[in-house]
C-alpha cells in the first residue's frame, strides 16, 4: 500500500513537470501554430543559473528569482528575436529552426557548465507529509499545486477573457486578428514569454528533490509534447491532466514493471496515442483545405 | 525553328557538360582528400562521415520531396544495426544474409509504421519521430540481457562481404565511397522524371496533388520507406565499423545529428548531406580535445545555417560559382535565348488551332460518348458547419456537352459545394453521383480516377517545375504511379503527346520551359487549366476561372472551355461575374444561403440575378469563412 502511495506521489510530482512542459507547449502553439521543441530548455536555463548563482553564495530565494527572470526572457526571445522575423516560413523548417535553437542552448549549457550535475536547496523548506508511510515532500505538493492552480487560470484565462481569446485568434488568423486590432505579435510574445515562466517555476521546484543536466531539454520535451498532444494540442487544462498521467504511468511501470523500461514505454505507447488522435482528422498531410 | 532548336540545345549540352565537369572534379577531390594531410581528416574519420551521410541522405530525402522533418533518422539506424549484430553474434548468420535481413526488415517496419506517421501535419511528424527515436534508445538499454545495455554489443571490426573481407581502413573507405557512388544517383534519380515531378507538386501543394490523383500519404509512405532503408544501410555499416552498437546509436542526440547533417551540407543537394556529414565529423573529430565545446561548435553551426543560411555549405558554393559564372559568361549566353523564345512564339500562334481541331475529328472519346458519360448528380446534398447550413439539400445537374454554371454570393455555398462534388470535404447528407456510380463519402484521389479534374481560385501549380512538367504531371499522376503500386500503365509518348496538345490549346507553347515561378497569377490558372485538360476528364469543375485574368486570357479561357464542350466534356464553373457566365454557360444554378434558388437556361440566369433582390449577408460571411 505504501509502495503504492509512494509510486503514485512520486509519478504525480514528475507528472506535474510534464504538465507544466505540455501547458507551455500548447500555450505556444495555440498563439503561433509553432510547437515549441525548445520548451524543456527553459527548465535547463533556469535551472543551471539557480544552481550556479547559490554555489557562488547569493540566497537562494534571489537566485531563483534571477533564474525564473532569466527562463521568461528566454521564451520571450525565443519569440521576438528569432521566431517573430521568420513565421512566414514553410513549416519544415519552422521545425528545423526551433529544434537548433534548442540543439545551441544545450551546447552553450554543456559549455558553461560541463557535463556534471546540478542541483539546489529548496525554496520551500525540506518539510515532509507521511502517509501511511508515504513520504511527500513539500516541493512536490506545492509543485502539483501549482500545476492545477496554473492550469485553472489560464484556461479561464483564454476562454473567458477578451485577451485571451485574441490569443487564441493569433494562430487561427494572424492577419485576420491583426485587422480586428489585437496585437499579434505582442500576444505571442506574451504566451512564450509565460510557457518560459512556466518551466522555470517547474525547474524550481523539482529540481531540489533531484537534479538537472545540460541536456535535460529534449526529453523533457518530449513528455511534455506527449501531454499536450494527448490534451489536442489545445485545452490548457487537458494538458495538466494529461501531464500527470503520463508521470504517474510512468512511474508505476517503474515501480513494478521495469525501471528502465518506463520511459520509453510511456513515450512510445502515449506517443502512438497521441499521434493516432491527432492523426485522425489530418488529411492532405495537414495542409489548409481548398 | 529547327536551327534555333539545334543551338539551344548545343549550349545547353555546353554549359550542362562545363558545370559538371567541375562538379565531377570537386567530388574527385573530396573523394581523394583524406589523402591530403588535412589535421583530423582521416581515413577513419572519413569513413564515419561516409557512413553517417548514408543516413543524413535518408534524413534528407524526406525533407526534400515530402517536406517532412525527421527528427527520429537514428531510430531505424539503431533497430538495423542491433538486428544485424544480434543475427550474427546469437544465431551465427553470416553478416552479408543478415544485413540483408535487418534492411528488408526495417522497410517491412517502416512501411507499416509510415501508415501511422504519414499522415501527421508536419510539426506532429517531427515530434512523433523524435519520440520513437528516444524510445528505441530506452528500450534497447532496458533489456540488458539481449542487448548489453548502455554498454552496447560488440562485434568484429571487419566487413566480411562474402568473397573478401575488408578489414583496412582504406578498405573500409573505398567500400564506403563505392556504396556511396551507387547511392547517391538513387535517390539523385527521384528529383528527376516523372517521380520527380509527382512529388514536386506533392511539396508544394499536397491538396492540388491529392485532386490530380496523388495519393499523398501513399507518396509520403514510400518516402517514408525509403528513408529507413538508408539509415537501416547505414546501421548495418556502422555497427561493423565501430565494432560496437549502443543503445545512443539510436537516439536524440544522434537524430538531431543527423538532420544536422543534412542542413548545414545543404539540403537542396543531391550530395549535400554527405558533405555535411563529412565536415561535420571532421569538425568534432578536430575539437574533441578541447573539452565540452563539441556541442556548443554543433548546435551554433547548426542553428546559423538554419536561421541564416538555407543553401548549406552546397548552397553557398552554388551561389559564389553561379556569380562567377556569370560574370564570366555575361555577353555570349544572352542573345541565343531571346531568339528562341522569338521563334517559339510564332510556331505557337498557329499550332493550337490545328492540334485542337484534328483532335475533335479523331478523338475516340468523342465517337462513343454512353448515356452517362460525364454526368454528374449532385442529390440533395447538406453540409452543416458547426449548426450552420452551408449548404441545404442542393440538387445539381450537370451533363455532357453542356457548360453548367454555378452562380452566387459569397458565402452562398458554392465553395463548400465544388469541395463535396471534388471530394474535399464530405457531405453531412446527400450523394453525388458520377456516371451513375455514387462517389460519396471518398477521397479526392477516386474522383481523379474516374475522369473528374477541378482547377482552383487560386492556381495551385508547383511553382519550381517549368510550364510543361506542370502540365504533364497531372497526367502521369493518373497513368503513371508505377511507384504507388497501380499497374495502369500507358505508353509514354501519347501521354508527351497529350501534354504538348494541351499546352497548344491552352496557348503556353511558347512558355512551356520557363519555370512557372516567373509566370504571373493569370497565367498559373491557365496553366492549371491546361493540366486539367491534358487529363482528358469527362468532367471539368472550374472554380472561379475568370478572375484575375487578363482580358487576352479570358478570350483563351472561353475558347478551351467551347472546345471541351464541342468535345462532349461535360464542364461546370463556380463563378459570380455574370458577363462571363452568360457568355459561355449553356444552364446554371444559383446559391442563396446554402440554396438553390435558381435553375435553368443562362438567359433565365441573367435576368434572374438581374432583377431579383438577393440576400448577400450570409451566416458564413461573418462565421467561418470557407471559400479561401
Amino acid at each position: 500500500m505504501s509502495l503504492l502511495l509512494q509510486t503514485l506521489y512520486s509519478g504525480l510530482v514528475n507528472g506535474a513537470l510534464y504538465g507544466l512542459i505540455g501547458l507551455g507547449i500548447v500555450l505556444c502553439y495555440r498563439s503561433s501554430g509553432v510547437v515549441n521543441l525548445a520548451q524543456g530548455e527553459a527548465f535547463t536555463v533556469t535551472g543551471l543559473i539557480t544552481a550556479e548563482v547559490v554555489r557562488t553564495g547569493v540566497p537562494v530565494l534571489a537566485a531563483a528569482a534571477l533564474g525564473l527572470l532569466c527562463a521568461v526572457l528566454f521564451g520571450a526571445g525565443l519569440e521576438r528575436i528569432i521566431l517573430r522575423p521568420r513565421l512566414a516560413w514553410s513549416s519544415e523548417r519552422l521545425i528545423i529552426l526551433v529544434v537548433a535553437v534548442a540543439l545551441c542552448t544545450e551546447g552553450i549549457a554543456n559549455f558553461a557548465v560541463g557535463p556534471n550535475q546540478f542541483s539546489f536547496r529548496s525554496l520551500v523548506g525540506n518539510g515532509t507529509v507521511r502517509l501511511n508511510n508515504a513520504v511527500m515532500t513539500l516541493d512536490g505538493i506545492v509543485l502539483i499545486a501549482i500545476l492545477l492552480l496554473v492550469g485553472l487560470l489560464i484556461s479561464w484565462f483564454l476562454h473567458r477573457t477578451i485577451f485571451g481569446q485574441g490569443l487564441s485568434a493569433c494562430a487561427e488568423n494572424p492577419t485576420m486578428s491583426s485587422l480586428l486590432g489585437i496585437n499579434v505579435s505582442m500576444m505571442r510574445m506574451i504566451a512564450f514569454g509565460t510557457a518560459g515562466l512556466l518551466g522555470g517555476l517547474a525547474a524550481l521546484l523539482l529540481i531540489p528533490l533531484s537534479i538537472v543536466t545540460y541536456n535535460a531539454g529534449l526529453s523533457l520535451t518530449l513528455l511534455g509534447y506527449v501531454a499536450a498532444a494527448l490534451a489536442a494540442m489545445k485545452s490548457p487544462i487537458g494538458a495538466c491532466l494529461a501531464g500527470l498521467l503520463v508521470g504517474v504511468a510512468e512511474s508505476l511501470i517503474g515501480s513494478y514493471v521495469n525501471q528502465l523500461l518506463a520511459e520509453p514505454l510511456v513515450l512510445g505507447v502515449l506517443m502512438v496515442v497521441a499521434v493516432a488522435l491527432l492523426g485522425r482528422r489530418v488529411r492532405f498531410g495537414g495542409v489548409v483545405r481548398a | 525553328m529547327s536551327t534555333s532548336t539545334a543551338s539551344a540545345v548545343s549550349t545547353r549540352l555546353r554549359s550542362l557538360s562545363w558545370s559538371s565537369v567541375a562538379k565531377l572534379c570537386a567530388l574527385v577531390i573530396l573523394v581523394l582528400s583524406p589523402g591530403f594531410g588535412i589535421p583530423s581528416w582521416n581515413l577513419n574519420t572519413a569513413v564515419l562521415a561516409g557512413i553517417l551521410g548514408l543516413a543524413a541522405l535518408g534524413v534528407n530525402v524526406l525533407i526534400r520531396f515530402g517536406r517532412m522533418v525527421n527528427l527520429g533518422g537514428a531510430s531505424f539506424l539503431g533497430l538495423a544495426a542491433y538486428g544485424a549484430v544480434l543475427a550474427t553474434t546469437r544465431f551465427g548468420i553470416p553478416y552479408v544474409p543478415a544485413a540483408l535481413v535487418s534492411l528488408v526488415t526495417a522497410a517491412v517496419v517502416a512501411w507499416i509504421a509510415g501508415g501511422i506517421f504519414a499522415r501527421l501535419p508536419n510539426f506532429y511528424f517531427a515530434v512523433a519521430m523524435l519520440g520513437t527515436s528516444a524510445a528505441i534508445d530506452g528500450v534497447l538499454a532496458a533489456f540488458p540481457g539481449v542487448t548489453q545495455g548502455d554498454s552496447g554489443l560488440t562485434t568484429t571490426r571487419t566487413l566480411p562481404l562474402g568473397l573478401f573481407t575488408v578489414g583496412s581502413s582504406l578498405g573500409w573507405y573505398v567500400t564506403i565511397v563505392v556504396i556511396t557512388v551507387a547511392v547517391v544517383p538513387l535517390t539523385y534519380r527521384l528529383v528527376h522524371g516523372w517521380r520527380g515531378r509527382l512529388f514536386s507538386l506533392l511539396r508544394e501543394d499536397p491538396m492540388a496533388a491529392s485532386v490530380h490523383g496523388i495519393e499523398v500519404t501513399r507518396a509520403r509512405r514510400v518516402l517514408f520507406t525509403a528513408s529507413a532503408i538508408l539509415a537501416a544501410l547505414s546501421g548495418v555499416l556502422l555497427a561493423r565499423w565501430q565494432g560496437v552498437i549502443v543503445p545512443q546509436d539510436a537516439g536524440l542526440t544522434e537524430s538531431v545529428q543527423l538532420l544536422g547533417f543534412a542542413i548545414v551540407g545543404g539540403s537542396g543537394s543531391p550530395i549535400g548531406p554527405v558533405i555535411g556529414a563529412s565536415l561535420l565529423t571532421w569538425l568534432s573529430a578536430a575539437i574533441s580535445g578541447l573539452g565540452d565545446v563539441e556541442l556548443f561548435v554543433y548546435g551554433l553551426i547548426f542553428f546559423l545555417v538554419v536561421a541564416y543560411f538555407q543553401g548549406g555549405v552546397v548552397g553557398a558554393v552554388e551561389v559564389l560559382t553561379s556569380k562567377v559564372w556569370r560574370r564570366y559568361r555575361s555577353v555570349d549566353n544572352r542573345e541565343p535565348d531571346e531568339l528562341k523564345i522569338g521563334h517559339g512564339s510564332d510556331v505557337e500562334t498557329n499550332a493550337p488551332m490545328l492540334v485542337s481541331s484534328s483532335r475533335l475529328r479523331e478523338d475516340p472519346a468523342n465517337a462513343e460518348i454512353p448515356g452517362l458519360a460525364g454526368r454528374l448528380e449532385v442529390l440533395t446534398v447538406s453540409k452543416i458547419f458547426g449548426g450552420i447550413h452551408a449548404l441545404d439539400r442542393v440538387s445539381i445537374e450537370a451533363r455532357p456537352a453542356l457548360v453548367t454554371a454555378i452562380v452566387g454570393a459569397n458565402g452562398a455555398g458554392k465553395s463548400t459545394l465544388l469541395n463535396i462534388i471534388t471530394g474535399v470535404e464530405t457531405p453531412t447528407q446527400g450523394e453525388v453521383h458520377f456516371e451513375g456510380r455514387c462517389l460519396t463519402p471518398g477521397e479526392p484521389v477516386e474522383r481523379a480516377q474516374a475522369g473528374i479534374a477541378r482547377t482552383f481560385q487560386t492556381a495551385r501549380v508547383a511553382l519550381d517545375l517549368s510550364v510543361e512538367e506542370n502540365v504533364r504531371v497531372g497526367a502521369e499522376a493518373i497513368y503513371n504511379l508505377a511507384l504507388f503500386g497501380r499497374r495502369d500503365r500507358r505508353p509514354d509518348n501519347r501521354l508527351t503527346e497529350r501534354c504538348r496538345d494541351a499546352l497548344a490549346e491552352a496557348g503556353l507553347g511558347h512558355i512551356a520551359q520557363r519555370k512557372t515561378s516567373e509566370i504571373g497569377g493569370g497565367r498559373r490558372k491557365i496553366i492549371e487549366v491546361a493540366r486539367a485538360i491534358a487529363l482528358e476528364p469527362r468532367l471539368l469543375i472550374m472554380d472561379e476561372p475568370g478572375a484575375g485574368l487578363a482580358l487576352e486570357e479570358l478570350a483563351r479561357l472561353e475558347k478551351i472551355i467551347a472546345s471541351l464542350r464541342a468535345k462532349g466534356t461535360s464542364v461546370v464553373i463556380v463563378d459570380h461575374n455574370l458577363d462571363f457566365v452568360s457568355n459561355i454557360a449553356d444552364c446554371g444554378y444559383v446559391l442563396e444561403l446554402g440554396r438553390v434558388v435558381y435553375a435553368g437556361d443562362v438567359n433565365g440566369l441573367r435576368e434572374y440575378m438581374e432583377h431579383t433582390v438577393h440576400v448577400t449577408e450570409s451566416p458564413l460571411e461573418t462565421g467561418r469563412h470557407l471559400d479561401g
